[in-house]
């Protein structure tokens, strides 16, 4: 049997991580002020970056050698569930990602992603073959981090000219579109797979802490609101919704981190694992975000409520690293 | 059942999409087929009056009302049309909701008063019902209507009154005898929006949409003719009104021209040079979709018609809205996973840019309304009773089962 529960040493990780991001960046973060307007950075300023920087987060995965902490991907992925529970900038797990690159190449800037000196943002395709790409967050970043199928590519933040603001769907992060040339190099990249399949897992795991945060709140709700002279949760219907939520994410907890485990391991069908994790996480978020907002009525369908922060998010990672339409190939093409 | 259309039904729909395509005006359209839900109030009213003048701002209603007199068949056509145009669809809370409620319930001084304006689009209207604490149970609502000599006097609040802000009249739900049942002492009242004592504070919603609101009613003075029907029929009015408005929320009109729309983002996107349309998974969904979307359909046609149904006539309204929605946000899902990567982004509902309303080739027009549409679909099944409430009334009143 494996065993996908966390053991005393990463529970204490999980538990100061948790502890830090509800202190810090808890999502009632995003609901807006008086005036409507939501913090800047999604409360992700500069000194609370360098802040997790010297907590370490940015090289856990990284060899002690190298200047990180040398856990493996597991543990970083244990970090992106608790971001995801947050809906914390994708930034922070790409930039997790790229000190990996970084390791790889032998790279002088691997101190400063580890040291939070440099910042790291998602760039995403908007459409195949395009020059258009949408930069998550990117305002203020150093480089951005492209992953396209199995190929992932830093690039500095100079590489993309004429970048204009625009709306996201998830207004908990900016969007801008940019251009990227055809010409422009990345400062590094890796083809192997092995970085890419790093970034799918921390999508997956930030999706399985949103669909279980999205469940957190949804079962909080029903404790608490009455109809009928009852709490909502005494009614079948809302009390079904609730476990299979738990359902969801139960099973995208445990294909997120059996893919983990055979990352780490090498297993022969990890790419495999992977694409069903991503799959399966990312279907428990959305599946999870819709049910938190059902079972608040009215009130889910407003900005004053956090459950629309766990759909949007949901959305935006699901759409990262990794079209579906790919992912369904990759389970068509390896799995069967 | 007869459903064929017969050589009168397409003559009549010739008929209804020349007098649309000689008087929509085409900004309008646009405007709808970027983004038709909710409409542009401003929109709304135009359009209604454009089709007053011609006879049909209401053609659901009885002819000495302003109705058309149309078969089952005219208005199933006449609605095909509207959306088909991307016309507007027309007043929910007005012409569908309190006009039938005012037509059975109200006095005729009531109907001379509200009925002609709210045909020419000239008087928006609100619904009262829900409260912070009297959601799903509306029952137990608090808000309170004392007579004080001519004058009922109001006190209390509401929640998600949709339109309130523009609204002229709202149509309010308050308890006149606290020591009635709930549902006996409830009745309705007419409420001018600018009377002094309502406050109105809007509510953003989760899609950025300011269209909700809650409404204070802080002694709040309406003559006693604003009642409709008599004290403590409140509740038979509501009844009346959801039921009406659930036999519109099947959404078979709006359900279907959003497929349409998937289907046309599906033939212009591409994966790996072949057309979405084209790949089997795709293809498919769209067609399961299609089948449901064409039982709507029968079922819809089923009950305008009148036609004996095998169940109770509120199951089977609650059924066709369970349906309605949820299909509202499966298409709205298509459409966006459709669009892959782009639908990163989202456009302002106001947005009236060159490159929203005329499209670009890699922002095409298609791509603006379809997240918000995303958005707001997960209203669906929660306006108007929520999809739990609607299954309790299907199997309370199909079978007797459970009291909820
Ligand atoms: C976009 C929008 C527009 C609206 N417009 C209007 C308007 O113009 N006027 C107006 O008066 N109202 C309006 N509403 C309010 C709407 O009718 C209510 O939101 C709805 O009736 C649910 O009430 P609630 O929000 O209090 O949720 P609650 O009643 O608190 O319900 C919370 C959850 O509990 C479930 N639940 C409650 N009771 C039961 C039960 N017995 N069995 C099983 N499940 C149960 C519900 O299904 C829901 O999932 C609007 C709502 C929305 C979202």
């Amino acid at each position: 049997m494996i065993d996908l529960l966390p053991s005393e040493e990463q529970q204490q990780i999980i538990d100061s991580v948790a502890g830090f991001l509800e202190a810090q960046l808890p999502v009632t973060r995003l609901r807006p002020g008086p005036d409507g307007a939501r913090p800047a950075d999604a409360g992700l300023t500069d000194a609370l970056w360098h802040h997790i920087a010297s907590l370490g987060w940015f090289g856990l995965g990284v060899s002690e050698a190298q200047g990180g902490a040398g856990y493996p991907i597991v543990v970083e992925m244990l970090v992106a569930r608790e971001l995801g529970r947050h809906a914390v900038s994708p930034s922070v797990t790409a930039t997790m990602a790229a000190a990996h690159l970084a390791a790889r190449g032998g790279e002088t800037s691997l101190a400063s992603l580890i040291g939070g000196e440099r910042r790291v943002a998602v760039a995403n395709r908007v459409s195949a073959g395009g020059d258009e790409y949408h930069l998550i967050d990117g305002r203020g970043a150093d480089c951005f981090l492209i992953l396209e199928e199995t190929e992932t590519r830093l690039y500095h933040a100079s590489a993309f000219g004429r970048t204009r603001p625009v709306m996201s769907l998830d207004d908990a992060v900016t969007l801008d579109r940019a251009d990227l040339p055809a010409s422009a190099q990345p400062l590094l990249r890796d083809a192997t797979g092995d970085i890419a399949h790093r970034v799918s897992l921390l999508n997956s795991a930030q999706l399985l802490g949103v669909a279980e945060a999205a469940l957190r709140l949804a079962v909080d709700y029903a404790g608490a609101r009455e109809q009928f002279g009852q709490a909502i949760g005494s009614f079948q219907a809302i009390k079904h919704s609730c476990a299979d939520m738990a359902v969801r994410a139960e099973a995208a907890y445990a294909q997120t981190f059996f893919a983990g485990l055979s990352q780490g391991s090498r297993r022969p069908d990890a790419a495999y694992q992977i694409a069903a994790a991503k799959v399966v996480s990312a279907d428990a978020a959305l599946a999870n975000a819709r049910a938190c907002i059902q079972i608040h009525g009215g009130i889910g369908f407003t900005a004053e409520c956090d459950a629309h922060v766990f759909l949007k998010r949901a959305h935006l990672l699901g759409q990262l690293g990794g079209e579906r339409r790919w992912l369904r190939s990759t389970l068509l093409g390896s799995g069967v | 059942m007869h459903f064929e259309p017969s050589p009168g039904d397409v003559a009549f729909r010739a008929d209804v999409r020349e007098f649309i395509r000689q008087h929509l005006p085409p900004d309008m359209a646009r405007r709808s087929y970027i983004c038709s839900q909710p409409p542009d109030i401003g929109d709304f009213r135009r359009w209604q009056r454009i089709l007053h003048d011609r006879g049909w701002g209401a053609p659901h209603w009885p002819v000495e009302y302003g109705g058309t007199g149309w078969t089952a068949m005219q208005r199933h056509i006449f609605m095909e049309e509207i959306f088909r145009a991307d016309a507007i669809d027309y007043g929910w809370q007005g012409t569908h909701m309190i006009g039938p409620v005012l037509i059975a319930f109200g006095t005729e001084e009531q109907r001379r008063r509200f009925l002609p304006p709210m045909l020419r689009g000239e008087e928006i209207w609100c619904q009262g019902f829900s409260e912070p604490n009297a959601g799903s149970d509306l029952a137990s609502l608090r808000t309170r209507a004392e007579l004080a000599g001519d004058e009922w006097v109001i006190h209390g609040q509401k929640i998600w009154t949709s339109d309130a802000a523009e609204a002229d009249w709202g149509f309010f739900l308050v308890r006149t005898d606290p020591h009635a049942k709930p549902q006996r002492g409830i009745s309705m009242l007419l409420v001018p929006m600018n009377a002094p004592g309502v406050r109105v504070r809007p509510i953003e919603a989760l899609n950025g949409g300011r269209d909700l609101n809650e409404v204070f009613l802080d002694g709040v003075r309406v003559p006693r003719g604003n009642l409709v029907g008599e004290a403590g029929q409140g509740w038979t009015c509501a009844k009346y009104l959801l039921e009406k408005e659930r036999t519109a929320s099947a959404y078979l009109y709006r359900n279907r021209r959003e497929l349409e729309k998937a289907r046309e983002i599906a033939r212009a996107e591409t994966v790996e040079g072949v057309r979405l349309i084209d790949t089997p998974e795709f293809a498919r969904r769209i067609a399961r979709v299609e089948a449901d979307l064409l039982a709507l359909e029968w079922s819809v046609l089923r009950i305008l018609a009148g036609e004996k149904n095998l169940h109770d006539a509120d199951a089977v309204v609650s059924a066709l809205k369970i349906r309605g929605a949820e299909m509202q946000q499966r298409v709205a899902a298509l459409q966006l996973d459709a669009l892959g990567p782009r639908a990163l982004r989202v456009f302002a509902q106001g947005d009236r840019s060159a490159e929203v309303i005329e499209g670009t080739s890699l922002w095409p027009a298609y791509v603006p309304g379809r997240l918000g549409q995303f958005l707001y679909a997960r209203a669906a099944t929660l306006y108007g009773g929520t999809r739990e409430i609607q299954k309790n009334i299907i199997a309370r009143r199909a079978f007797g089962l459970g009291s909820g």
